[in-house]
């Protein structure tokens, strides 16, 4: 079969809109064993796709690049990006920003949107997590790499010592490694724990011994009794509520890096939800960008339907139409606020030397998720691949502007200033894809990509008992199909 | 040692490269192009030790004999000096003398290295102020592109010489003086008594030797003015204090001027608004200037209109009829002024109906003010715009009141370099010696003075660097710096200056003195001795004494110990009147754009251009470093569609230059400005190739005012690296900057400031009562640190700025670090256009930590690298910033700066003795900035605790505010109710920069107050604020 992005088949088309239909969540008539192996096999096949190669030949070599860029950073100092006297923070508080948004979309779709009961989660889920975590570790070298004295970096964490010197709990930095350290931690265990009777299955079906050693490592001696999986519930409803307030605080916390401060731009009480809304939009964006080829390339796409690629555009545009809001707001308010330093920022960030970045922002983030208005762009998914990626780049944009215009053009005009990046904040950037990406690449080829056996509870096979909807139950009776169907093997499967 | 060498390879048939032995191109050119550098000097790391040999050498003898000099040998540093504590500073004072300019000193020396120079506080002349030249030049005493031995060069091919060398050949040249050998000297103007002393005694000796003293600048035109009206060889000097009006004619009295210290403090001391006795200045000037943007009323006008303006002010006070004595004038109308010529000339000018008004109202200044006028002419103006200034002074009873003439028998005026050029093409000089002057690089291109000068067959260069003279030179003799030397210098005011060494040369040096003495003694003396010989000719001043000796001995302890002797300026022999100057006012002096060559307030005539301080220091109106650049005005900019960094290709007559163009608000239309010293070949790793060489576009005359010049883009454009954004941005910018501007640097004009004393509170923002989100430490118990700065007497001069550097251990950065903004200096000097581009009012704002109570950066450091302390000061811990910079974005000075690179990566071990042992040197990574001089408060205190007393107001002076010839910075502790900084920040003038924002900031700013004349339409005083309706209820002012 020929891979394409769209889906012409009607088979595969499950985005109606009649609300006497329910609309399946998974199609093209599989049956458990079927998504098990659908799943594992990509896994599973002695030799990945040749593109599987060419793309982490490219993106490891971009990882390289960021690492030769971070050591020649560390050999010769900070004055090697574009930086200047008013400009303190650029290209790499930039990126970082960025990608702590696109880390939103993992937690969100887990934590939230399993407690609300959502669903169609499943099929993403897992995908959207590991994005997330690998997001995060690209955001977390960035505050490492800008200090001056990257050697000394350890002074943020509150170790005891014997000269009792505490980092400084005023400082939102100091908040951000607290906010941004849990948001890792939360989310690597959220992750690996949805993912612990998945790697069962790999082990179960591993034919290597080096596989069966290693997937049996990870699985954490999961044989799926019900004592496993009554612990493995209750942990991840736990860890899906410890994980809630973290969706909403990491970013507000981010976004305390500029509000708590004083230069004009930055300090605006609005930034907490504008900023948590603008991370939703971002990485629900990069989850796309990265879903709608991979689900053809992988053969996905009866898991990851039209419906699910559609919900995730209404939330992209819900959340596309706050951030376009909050422009709107910051203006009203930099103009009813009478603090002319204020006025002045907003007006220098649209029409002063900075304005293109401004205006790609706008066009980006602001113009292009209204298009999801319409149903044919919210369900073509080469049209909304396109969108995906100019949501990313508004988005680094708008960060971009926060971060620099303001910065650029403060109190006193004998210090204004203008700032470029070099080529080492360039290729710095760069390099942090390459590190994404190469993640990607390497959890697409040795972990399942999407979560098994949750998919397997929203299939209405898992519902023979005379249930009638295959939705809007309890997520947490994934046993049941396992007794039904008599089968009495360890794994959840 | 060879001179000459014939053959390929060396003496004994050795060769150091296959390419010596072969002769190779590149070899042979290496070797005649240039002396080798540093061939085979010991390495950097035996410098040091050589200098630590020196350095325990020159402690131990001061230690022993205090300010006494006797024999120069090494001795080793067995056991402690007696009265010698290690890290204990001593100071000691000595005098500079550079262009004309007596600077008396005192220079601060840890361990026997001098490491910082500040102005002599004994001095009338200076009272402890010092401009950046004066302190910029501890740097290079340690420059480690400083000649270091003597070069001989025959055939092209330099060689090596040893200091026994270099007294065999200054003995042969004796023999040759002696026999009547041709021998011409030219050296740089100096007042040195010793040297005149000197040189009466070569022409007792040689007949045939000529003595030429020539420099960039000089005051040649000033002294063939004053000598046109009989007052002798002589040049003008000012007593700012009485006068009551001042019209500066291009003179730049409070910057460039040769005795700008002095003139600094007088003029400060009639700008106290509050004393009902405020001068009033004039400007007239093309190019903005120091005392341009300091003036109540400033004018551009070309330079070659200002002798117009004179002749019209000159013909309206004769018309006023009010003078003491109008002969003088009446004659001057009478053989050959044309006040017709001058106001045909200035009608012509695009303001003319605004210069016209400004000459009326200078002519009811200055009849109103009488003897208490000064009327200042630049030095590049026509000896007869001088001449009738002097007429105008006597006119009006000014001279020996405000003005008085003082002898500058250092421009006698037939020995220019016009002369020596003539004379040495004439084959009439066999033998030159070149006197710590380089007219190779700043001799008028016109003159064409290299070829002239190779004509010579020996030609003997004594200077501090191996520069563009001593390459076209026979013999190079390495000089010593003026730390290093003995000498002496009279100051304007009569009193005899000591130049005293605080350290044993570095280097194989010697002195020029010294060098004149091998040559005119027939035992040659040192340099102390000298000096000596000649102080004992001055008359002791105790006459208790009876015993001669003793009492010249008392005198020569005392000069030594208070650096200089005062006295009585030397009476000047009267010179007979030339009415024919006046008819040279009627020259016409050609049309088209004007040309102003002006001397750089930074590199001075390019003596400085290597020096790295001087070089990054920010110019005060350009705020251009690393460069100059060709000044336009605005308009002339818009009609050509120039901007800051096109480079243009400039054509005058006889030459042309490319420079890169920027566009100076005030620059007066239809003229061109551009600093010399620039462009130079030979002046070190700093120096090189930093500008372009102004000298080129000067003709034969040497005039700094070239008519008739051509601009031609070449469409090539540079980056400058200027410190403060450009004046042409975009316009919102544009109009934004100057809205904020006028609530920054806060002025009003006299009658405001009488009308409504606060009213410099109330330009600023409308806010809300202001509460502070932390709790607030309580800060009642003193000491309690703090500044104020009077706006209204800061001059822009960068004294403090140069201060800083050196106090601090500021690093360089660089021209390329400072095009990317990463300039390091802890203060700077914003510098704001308000009003019209043609004649805008600018204002200067020395800015620097402010020390906020409630300091941005404190809250936002996350490890707490930068706290308070309980005195108020807001600290650094160096060694604990990991530099997140965050705290440099909160700051709304922006006064933190980022160690971005390690700076110091480049530094010579010879460079880093400058730096001062009490300050840290920061690594790469930190953040730094004012510390208000912590380690001065240390100093202080320990100094009090040791003296059994608590510490007084004025016992903790900074850097800034020590140097400040203004006395402008004030600095103490604000619990003291009598302290002086409490008095000043009371004042009504007083405000807090930003205070809208609840910073509490320790340092506050005095309003400006500028005195306009009331016929003239309000000077563009800031109109911001809101005039009166200052009464808005709850609103508060910032």
């Amino acid at each position: 079969m020929a891979i394409t992005f769209d889906d012409a088949d009607d088979r595969l088309d499950n985005t109606s809109d009649d609300p006497t239909q329910t609309t399946p969540l998974v199609l093209g008539g599989h049956d458990l064993t079927s998504v098990t192996d659908t799943v594992c096999g990509i896994v599973e096949t002695p030799k990945p796709p040749r593109a599987w190669y060419i793309a982490i030949t490219f993106t490891s070599v971009l990882t390289l690049v960021l690492f030769g860029m971070i050591t020649w950073l560390i050999v010769r100092g900070v004055g090697v990006w574009g930086l200047n006297n008013p400009v303190g923070w650029g290209w790499a508080i930039v990126n970082f920003v960025f990608w702590v948004g696109i880390g939103h979309a993992g937690t969100l779709i887990s934590a939230i949107l399993f407690l609300l009961r959502q669903k169609w989660r499943t099929s993403i889920n897992r995908f959207a997590e590991a994005m997330t975590i690998f997001a995060v570790i690209c955001a977390g070298l960035f505050p490492a790499i800008h200090v001056g004295r990257i050697w000394v970096v350890y002074w943020l964490f509150p170790i005891p010592n014997y000269q009792a010197m505490w980092p400084n709990f005023r400082s939102p930095l100091l908040w951000d490694v607290f906010a941004v350290g849990t948001y890792a931690t939360v989310s690597l265990l959220f992750w690996y724990t949805g993912m612990v009777p998945d790697i069962a299955s790999l082990r179960d079906r591993a034919k290597s011994r080096t596989r069966q050693i290693v997937y049996g490592i990870l699985a954490l001696g999961w044989r799926g009794s019900h004592r496993h999986w009554h612990r493995y519930e209750k942990a991840y409803l736990l860890l899906a509520g410890l994980a809630t307030p973290l969706v909403l605080s990491v970013h507000s916390v981010v976004s305390f890096d500029f509000a708590v401060s004083q230069v004009p731009g930055w300090h605006t009480t609005i930034f907490p939800p504008y900023f948590v809304a603008g991370a939703i939009f971002s990485g629900f964006a990069m989850v796309g960008t990265l879903m709608v080829p991979a689900r053809a390339w992988f053969g996905l796409k009866e898991f990851v339907t039209l419906h699910h690629l559609e919900n995730m555009n209404k939330i992209i545009l819900a959340t596309g139409s706050m951030v376009g809001f909050a422009y709107a707001t910051e203006f009203f308010i930099a103009w009813y606020g009478g603090n002319p330093n204020e006025a002045f920022a907003f007006v220098n960030r649209a029409f002063g030397p900075y304005a293109w970045a401004y205006w790609i922002m706008v066009t980006c983030n602001v113009v292009t998720p209204q298009l999801f208005w319409i149903k044919k762009i919210r369900t073509t998914p080469w049209i909304m691949w396109i969108l995906y990626v100019f949501v990313n780049i508004g988005m680094w944009f708008e960060r971009f502007v926060i971060t620099v215009t303001s910065l650029s053009r403060d109190f006193l005009p004998s210090s204004w200033d203008y700032y470029a990046p070099t080529t080492i904040d360039i290729l710095t950037f760069l390099g942090s894809f390459g590190l994404f990406f190469t993640l990607v690449l390497l959890f697409i080829r040795f972990l399942p990509m999407l979560a098994m056996a949750e998919i397997k509870t929203v299939m209405p096979i898992a519902h023979v008992s005379g249930e009638s909807s295959p939705v809007g139950d309890y997520h947490g009776d994934i046993e049941r199909p396992t007794k039904t169907k008599g089968d009495s093997e360890e794994t959840g499967r | 040692m060879t001179i000459e060498r014939t053959d390929r390879l060396g003496p004994t048939g050795h060769w150091r490269s296959l390419d010596e032995r072969d002769g190779g191109a590149t070899f042979l050119e290496r070797l005649e192009s240039e002396f080798p550098e540093g061939a085979s000097e010991a390495p950097a790391d035996d410098s040091r030790r050589r200098f630590l040999q020196v350095m325990s050498a020159s402690i131990a003898l001061a230690g022993l004999a205090g300010c006494e000099w006797p024999e120069e040998e090494i001795v080793p540093f067995g056991k402690r000096p007696e009265g010698y504590r290690p890290g204990r500073v001593a100071r000691f004072a000595t005098t500079f003398e550079f262009g004309g300019r007596v600077r008396p000193v005192l220079v601060s020396s840890y361990d026997g290295r001098p490491i910082k120079v500040e102005g002599n506080p004994e001095h009338p002349l200076s009272r402890g102020a010092a401009d950046v030249w004066s302190q910029a030049t501890v740097l290079d005493l340690y420059d480690p592109d400083r000649s270091r031995s003597a070069f001989a060069k025959g055939r092209g091919i330099a060689v090596k010489a040893s200091p026994g060398e270099v007294d065999e050949v200054l003995a042969r040249h004796r023999a040759g003086l002696l026999e009547g050998k041709r021998v011409a000297f030219l050296a740089a103007p100096s007042t040195s008594p010793t040297r005149t002393d000197l040189v009466r005694r070569l022409r007792e000796i040689a007949p045939n030797a000529s003595w030429y003293v020539s420099g960039p600048f000089d005051a040649r035109h000033e002294v063939q003015g004053t000598s046109s009206v009989g007052l002798g060889v002589a040049r003008a000097a000012f007593d700012l204090e009485k006068a009551d009006v001042i019209v500066d004619l291009e003179a730049d009295l409070l910057g460039t001027h040769v005795d700008a210290l002095t003139n600094a403090r007088g003029y400060a001391l009639r700008r106290n608004p509050d004393a009902g006795n405020m001068s009033r200045v004039h400007a007239f000037e093309a190019c903005v200037s120091s005392t341009g943007t300091a003036a109540d009323h400033r004018f551009p006008v070309p330079s070659s209109i200002i002798g117009s303006v004179l002749v019209l002010v000159a013909r309206a006070l004769l018309d006023h009829g009010r003078l003491d004595d109008d002969a003088g004038l009446r004659n001057a109308f009478a053989s050959g002024l044309d006040a017709q010529v001058a106001r045909r000339r200035v009608a012509a000018l695009s303001n003319a109906e605004r210069v016209f008004a400004a000459i009326d109202a200078v002519v009811d200044d200055l009849t109103h003010a009488g003897a208490n006028a000064a009327i200042a002419v630049g030095m590049r103006q026509m000896p007869a715009v001088h001449a009738l200034a002097w007429e105008i002074h006597r006119a009006l009873g000014a001279v020996s009141n405000t003005v008085r003439p003082v002898s500058a028998h250092y421009d006698e005026p037939d020995t220019d370099l016009v002369r020596l050029t003539a004379a040495l093409n004439a084959g009439e000089v066999d033998t030159i010696f070149v006197l710590d002057a380089n007219p190779i690089h700043d001799a008028p291109a016109g003159l064409e003075f290299s070829s002239a000068y190779a004509k010579a067959s020996h030609r003997i260069h004594v200077g501090l660097h191996r520069d563009e003279t001593a390459q076209a030179s026979t013999w190079h003799i390495p000089m010593s710096h003026v730390l290093e030397a003995w000498g002496d210098a009279i100051a304007p005011d009569g009193s005899v200056c000591a130049v005293q060494p605080l350290i044993e040369p570095l280097y194989e040096t010697r002195s020029v003195l010294e060098v004149l003495s091998r040559l005119i003694d027939t035992t040659p003396l040192k340099g102390h001795d000298l000096v000596r010989r000649r102080f004992g000719i001055l008359p002791p001043t105790d006459e208790s004494i009876v015993d001669p000796n003793a009492a010249l001995e008392i005198a020569w302890h005392a000069f030594l110990h208070d650096g200089f002797q005062p006295g009585r300026p030397a009476p000047i022999t009267p010179t007979s009147v030339r009415p024919a100057v006046w008819q040279s006012m009627r020259e016409d002096r050609g049309s088209g754009l004007e040309l102003e060559i002006v001397p750089c307030a930074k590199v001075l005539d390019g003596r400085f251009a290597n020096n790295a301080w001087l070089q990054e220091l920010p110019d005060a109106v350009q705020k251009l470093t690393w460069d100059n650049a060709l000044l336009v005005s605005v308009a002339y900019a818009r009609e050509h569609g120039l901007n800051d960094g096109d480079v243009v290709r400039v054509t005058t007559s006889t030459s042309s230059l490319e420079a890169p163009v920027v566009v100076q608000p005030g620059q007066a239309r239809g003229t061109a400005a551009l600093a010399a010293g620039y462009g130079r070949t030979h002046a070190g790793r700093v120096g090189d190739g930093v500008g372009v060489n102004a000298w080129t576009l000067v003709d034969e005359a040497g005039r700094t005012s070239v008519a008739g010049v051509q601009l031609e883009k070449t469409g090539r454009k540079i980056t400058l690296a200027s410190t403060q954004e450009h004046y042409l941005i975009d316009e919102r910018g544009f109009a934004e900057r100057e809205r904020r501007a006028p609530s920054l640097a806060r002025e009003g004009t006299l009658s405001e400031y009488r009308e409504h004393p606060e009213f410099a509170e109330h330009r600023g923002v409308h806010h809300p009562p202001l509460v502070s989100l932390w709790e607030e430490n309580d800060y009642s118990e003193g000491p309690q640190w703090a500044m104020a700065i009077d706006l209204n007497t800061c001059t822009g001069c960068n004294a403090c700025v140069t201060a800083c550097q050196a106090e601090n251990n500021i690093p360089v950065v660089g021209r390329d670090q400072v095009t990317r903004g990463r300039e390091m200096h802890w203060m700077r000097i914003d510098r704001y256009f308000v009003g019209d581009p043609d004649e805008p009012a600018v204002s200067y704002q020395p800015v620097g930590c402010a020390q906020c109570e409630l300091a941005p950066c404190e809250s936002v450091c996350p490890v707490g690298a930068t706290m308070h302390s309980t005195e108020g000061l807001n600290v650094m811990a160096y060694n604990r910033c990991v530099g997140t910079r965050y705290c440099a974005n909160n700051c709304p000075y922006k006064v933190r700066r980022f160690n971005f690179y390690d700076f110091r990566e480049q530094e010579t071990p010879v460079e880093s003795l400058a730096h001062n042992p009490e300050v840290t040197i920061r690594s790469r990574g930190v953040m730094e900035k004012c510390t208000y001089c912590v380690q001065r408060i240390e100093h202080a205190r320990i100094n009090a605790k040791v003296q059994r007393r608590p510490m007084r107001d004025g016992d903790v002076v900074t850097a800034c505010q020590q140097t400040c010839p203004t006395q402008a910075i004030t600095f103490g502790d604000r619990t003291d109710p009598d302290a002086v900084v409490t008095k000043a920040q009371k004042d009504h003038r007083a405000y807090q920069l930003l205070g809208e924002l609840n910073l509490k900031p320790r340092t506050m700013f005095l309003a400006r107050i500028r005195n306009p004349h009331p016929s003239l339409a309000p000077h563009d005083t800031h109109g911001g604020g809101h005039g009166d309706d200052h009464d808005a209820g709850a609103a508060h002012h910032g």
